[in-house]
This record gives structure tokens, C-alpha cells and sequence, in this order.
């Protein structure tokens, strides 16, 4: 049997996982905003997604093609930062009318890209972009998005 | 409390994820694989979700650049900018699914192909005549179950058991003979100046139709809101070797939500099918359908009060076109016709030698996106429809947009005339029953006591029967 193939090729791997570096800067809180958030669980979270140049490659090696040459497409030079203020995770004892147990997450005030980016999406005969890959498009993100109502997304099993 | 179900649903969801980024040999489960998995779903309700951003040229404004050059020094992009998110008809959140009718997302379901085949599913030379079976990643949206309702008044009158009893369709020879004639949908001579107007059942399957309508559209309420969404387009591109920004659109989606909206992911294995039948299925002894490796079906049911597209900044009436009415639905494969994205290597005529002497290129690489061929012993596809009810150009009352001034002659439930109105304009691409009901509605407005009854309304486009044969669309050069 075939095996199906999807590779991500690795400056990424390393990446992706590794350099989310969430970053959060602690400050005391004062007595009137203790009093609105003490005794509430969860967790709150601000922080800041710094993803490093990074590429993917795919191929689908189980699709029957004509030709022995590989193809791959590469998604090249992922980069770029993801800054998101006031999320919450907490647990959600009685939700639905069965009283089930949920996760809730708050979603953030506010998600700000700064320049995050893939470099291009290339086609060619190899897992790494190289000069016989050819461009088809890029994607650049930035800017700030507001979510002032926070929304709130309830996970659960499904009924 | 069931935590512990929760995150092993995640786990699943994550694996059923991880199945598509990673190497896999993948087989399906078998039943007491599958009977540990299968409904471990996880539903997901999204409450109070507005998003609102800044357009380009704005403070933190939110761009999304999708770059059509690599050079760095000729830039050329599509910017999509200032996108917002509201509740319809808010500035407020709207609710995406329920705690009955959530999002569904990580569900692992077996799925099997509708054509029996002669196969050996375990690779060890036992052939057994049987049907594929695959373990597939199931995700759908609230309102998955909904179909898509008859919404042409014409097409509702020929199912079982709508027979309007006077005759609706278009007079022969209609447009020589004057358009007053031309009422499909409507009993014949409905628009004409005749006193009275056999109108046989129009007010009862008219009824029953926004009836069936309606409430589809409870339903459709109780598991989302509809919402509205706007955004700006923008383009750079070089123009005489300067670079130049231009505005395109703002687009304005109003009452919007998805329905019939689900998909499956799959690994699509030839299963070592091999030709039962030679005829008319195999190519040189072998079956025409090879594997798919990683494979995708999806099904998208989309309903919308309108589409505004304008070409002014400050979208100014004039600059508009709006679709009202819009209802689109659009199968994409299936469980028998997957849909795959592969890199292939393939060559293009060379440009401008089409026709008697082509000229082929050296080979590339391309991106392929293929719904595979609807395997002959199923004989048809899903079948998808849009359509939309009327199209407005600008301002309503620009003389450019009026095709003409005509005499609209209002009618009771019994077809009998009730007044006329003179010298009503009618507008490019809004049907005469649309015309026809504004006038109802004035009538009602100024005659409270004496109301009458609207018409169906008609529908401007009309795209029926969809269906995927085949489609391959292949990336070229340009």
C-alpha cells in the first residue's frame, strides 16, 4: 500500500512548537481591579506569538501521477508575530440545559499581526524552495482586530 | 462533569488533524476500532462574536495582502482591508450554533463508497466484491441537516401536489405579443388590464411556500444568527513602470448564514481494486480509479438578504450594485468523488499557437485541483442550485435604471382588479412581481382596512442541476 505523504520540512518543525514564545509582562494589580477578578477562576492570558522563518512542504505521493519526478509544493518563509490581549480558559461546570461540563474561552479583546507573513507558496521538484521553484503567491498579514464584545466559545462533548 | 471525555476528544480531534500532517499508512478502522472513536465529537458554540478593524489608509488598519509578484520592486497585490463582523442589522455579537445544534469538529465516522468493487482491503490476496470503506474526519456547521427549499414559485408549482390549476407558463410567442403576457410562475394574463384574473390555488401555494420558508428559517434561527459582514478591496499593480494603488470595492454581505455546511477528510485507497467489468471501465485492464491519497468533500449551503458591491469610497448610491435574495448551494465531491490537491508536472500550449499547430511547453511543476470522475454505476451527482431574486443598479429612481413606465393593476385574493396604478417604473434585472408587491405595499400602507395579498416572487437567476462530472483545474503560466 501507498503510503500518503505530507512532510514539513524543518527549520519550521523547530518552529512552529518551538519559537511560540508567549510573552507576558506581570504587574501588580491595584485594589480596585483585584476586587473585580478575585474569586473568579481560570486563566487569563496576553501574549505574543514570534513564529521564526520557517517553510512546509507538501507533496502527495499516494495520488497516482504520471512522471517520476517529485512535486512539491512549498509553502516558504513563514514569519512574523501574533499579539493578543485578554483571552480566558476556564471550566464551565453547568452548560446547556443538561447541565454539562464545558471548556469556555474568552477570546481576546484584541489580536494585532504584525507582519506575519508567508514568503510565497512555490511549486518545483524538491521538499526546499530552490532556484527551480516557481512562485505562485504570497500572503502578508497586519494590523489589529477587535473583538470588543469577547466573545465567548463554549467546547464540549457532543450531545 | 466529564473532563476527561472532553480532552480525549481533543486528543482524537488532534490526531484526526495530525492524520493530515503526518506520514500515515492510513487504513481504515475496522468496527471495534471505529466503535471506540466514533461519535467522540466535539461541539463548539461561539456566543457574542463581533469583530470590527480599520480600513487601509486607517490607524491599525487590518490588511490581509495576498502578493501576486515575488519582485520585491514590482509589486503587485490584492489588499483585503477593514473587515467587520456584526449580528445582522447590530453593532452588536451574534451566536454561532447551540448547545443541541453545535459546530461539530474531531468526529472520526465510517464512510463507505456507493459502487460495489471487487477489492482486497487487506492487501493479502483475498479479493472479496464489497463496497470501500474509508474512516474519515467529519466537521459541519449548524444547520447541517437543512436542504436547500424551492425558490422559484415556477419550480414550486411543478412538485407533486402544487398544481396551481390555471395555466403558468410563458405564452407562446410572449414577448411579440407583449410582455403583459409573461408571468411565468403566475396564473396567465396575471399583469394584464383585464378585469378579473383566474388565479386558481396562487394565494394557497404561495402560503404554503413562505410557510415552508419560514420555518426553515426558525429552525435556521435556533441554531446561528444571521450576520453582517463588510469589507474594503484595494489593488496595487504597475502601471508604466510606477507603482499605484487602486480602490476597487467596499463589500457589504447583509444577513448572512451558512446551512447544509459539512466536510470529511479521508486518505482515498484504491484498496488494490481490481476490472470485474472490462467494459467501458478499465484502461488497459485496469480500473480507472486510482488513489486519491489525501482527499476532501465538502457541501456549502449559503443564504444572504444581499450583496453590495461599490466602487465609491464613500459609497455613494450610485456607485452600487446589490443581490438580493441569494441563495447558493454548492456540493464539492463526495465520498465517491473525491476531491485531492496535488502538484503535477505538466505541459501547456505555448501562448498564441492555439488552434491547428499548438506548441507545447517543457513540462513544470503546476497545482491541481481535481474532483475525480462520478464513477459510471452511480449515473449522477448531487446537484446543487443558486438563486437570486433581484439585482438593483444604484438608485432606484436614476432615470439610467429605468427600462420603462407601465401600468401596475392590483388585484384581491380573488383576482378581481382593485385599482390601477399609472405609469409605474420598472427597473433593469427586478422582476415585475417585485415592482408588482412595492406597489401592494404602498396600497396596504395607505389602506390598512383593505389590505390585498403580495405575489411569489420571481427570481433573476436561476442556476440549476449543478453537478460534477469531473473537474481538474491545473495551475498555468501566464
Amino acid at each position: 500500500m501507498k503510503k500518503y505523504h505530507l512532510i514539513y520540512v524543518l527549520a519550521l518543525a523547530t518552529t512552529a512548537s518551538l519559537s511560540l514564545n508567549t510573552q507576558a509582562e506581570l504587574v501588580p494589580m491595584n485594589e480596585q481591579s483585584l476586587s473585580k477578578t478575585t474569586a473568579q477562576a481560570g486563566i487569563t492570558l496576553s501574549g505574543q506569538v514570534d513564529i521564526a522563518e520557517g517553510s512546509i512542504s507538501y507533496t502527495n505521493e499516494a495520488a497516482e501521477q504520471v512522471g517520476a519526478q517529485e512535486n512539491w509544493l512549498v509553502v516558504n518563509n513563514i514569519s512574523g508575530k501574533v499579539e493578543f490581549k485578554n483571552a480566558m480558559i476556564d471550566l464551565e461546570n453547568s452548560y446547556g440545559p443538561n447541565n454539562k461540563a464545558a471548556i469556555k474561552i474568552t477570546l481576546p479583546e484584541t489580536v494585532e499581526f504584525k507582519e506575519l507573513k508567508v514568503g510565497g507558496l512555490y511549486l518545483g521538484p524538491s521538499s526546499q524552495k530552490s532556484s527551480d521553484h516557481r512562485y505562485l503567491l504570497g500572503v502578508r498579514i497586519n494590523g489589529k482586530l477587535n473583538m470588543p464584545t469577547q466573545p465567548k466559545a463554549y467546547m464540549f462533548v457532543k450531545p | 462533569m466529564n473532563i476527561t471525555k472532553i480532552i480525549s476528544s481533543l486528543f482524537i480531534a488532534g490526531l484526526g488533524l495530525a492524520c493530515v500532517h503526518s506520514y500515515a499508512a492510513l487504513k481504515p478502522l475496522d468496527d471495534a476500532q471505529l466503535e471506540k472513536v466514533s461519535g467522540s465529537g466535539i461541539g463548539l458554540v461561539v456566543e457574542d462574536l463581533a469583530i470590527s478593524s480599520a480600513q487601509k489608509g486607517q490607524p491599525d488598519a487590518f490588511e490581509i495582502d495576498l502578493l501576486l509578484s515575488e519582485d520585491p520592486n514590482a509589486p503587485m497585490k490584492l489588499t483585503i482591508s477593514g473587515l467587520n463582523l456584526y449580528k445582522s442589522g447590530t453593532q452588536s455579537g451574534g451566536r454561532i450554533g447551540s448547545y443541541e445544534h453545535p459546530l461539530i469538529t474531531g468526529e472520526l465516522r465510517k464512510v463507505s463508497e456507493n459502487v460495489t468493487r471487487s477489492i482486497d482491503p487487506e492487501g493479502d490476496g483475498t479479493f472479496v466484491n464489497a463496497k470501500r470503506n474509508h474512516t474519515a474526519f467529519y466537521t459541519a456547521l449548524p444547520g447541517a441537516a437543512e436542504n436547500q427549499l424551492e425558490k422559484s414559485f415556477y419550480g414550486f408549482t411543478k412538485l407533486a401536489g402544487n398544481d396551481l390549476g390555471v395555466p403558468n407558463t410563458v405564452a407562446k410567442g410572449a414577448y411579440r405579443d407583449g410582455y403583459s403576457t409573461y408571468s411565468k410562475g403566475l396564473p396567465n394574463d396575471f399583469f394584464s388590464n383585464k378585469n378579473t384574473v383566474n388565479v386558481g390555488n396562487l394565494q394557497t401555494l404561495k402560503n404554503k411556500q413562505n410557510r415552508a420558508i419560514s420555518e426553515q428559517n426558525a429552525r435556521m434561527d435556533t441554531y446561528a444568527d444571521k450576520f453582517d459582514l463588510s469589507l474594503r478591496l484595494d489593488t496595487t499593480y504597475i502601471n508604466a513602470g510606477t507603482v499605484e494603488d487602486l480602490f476597487i470595492a467596499n463589500v457589504q454581505l447583509k444577513g448572512f448564514r451558512l446551512y447544509k455546511t459539512s466536510g470529511i477528510i479521508w486518505s482515498h485507497n484504491r484498496q488494490n481494486e481490481r476490472a470485474v467489468n472490462t467494459t467501458g471501465y478499465n484502461n488497459n485492464g485496469q480500473p480507472v480509479t486510482g488513489s486519491r491519497g489525501l482527499s476532501f468533500a465538502f457541501r456549502n449551503g449559503f443564504m444572504a438578504d444581499s450583496l453590495i458591491l461599490n466602487t465609491d469610497k464613500s459609497n455613494s448610491l450610485a456607485s452600487q450594485i446589490e443581490f438580493k435574495g441569494i441563495d447558493v448551494y454548492l456540493p464539492m465531491g463526495s465520498i465517491d468523488q473525491p476531491v485531492s490537491i496535488t502538484t503535477v508536472k505538466h505541459s501547456q500550449i505555448k501562448r498564441g499557437t492555439w488552434g491547428d499547430n499548438p506548441v507545447m511547453m517543457p513540462a513544470k511543476n503546476q497545482l491541481r485541483l481535481e474532483i475525480a470522475g462520478l464513477p459510471q454505476a452511480l449515473g449522477q451527482a448531487e446537484q446543487g442550485h443558486i438563486f437570486v431574486q433581484s439585482i438593483e443598479f444604484g438608485d432606484k429612481n436614476d432615470p439610467e435604471v429605468i427600462v420603462g413606465r407601465k401600468d401596475v393593476h392590483l388585484r384581491d385574493a380573488s383576482g378581481n382588479k382593485v385599482t390601477t396604478i399609472s405609469n409605474v417604473p420598472h427597473r433593469a434585472f427586478v422582476p415585475e412581481t417585485v415592482i408588482y408587491n412595492e406597489q401592494v405595499a404602498k396600497y396596504n400602507a395607505a389602506n390598512p382596512n383593505n389590505t390585498i395579498p403580495t405575489i411569489p416572487n420571481q427570481n433573476v437567476i436561476e442556476v440549476r442541476g449543478l453537478e460534477v462530472q469531473r473537474l481538474v483545474v491545473t495551475t498555468q503560466d501566464l
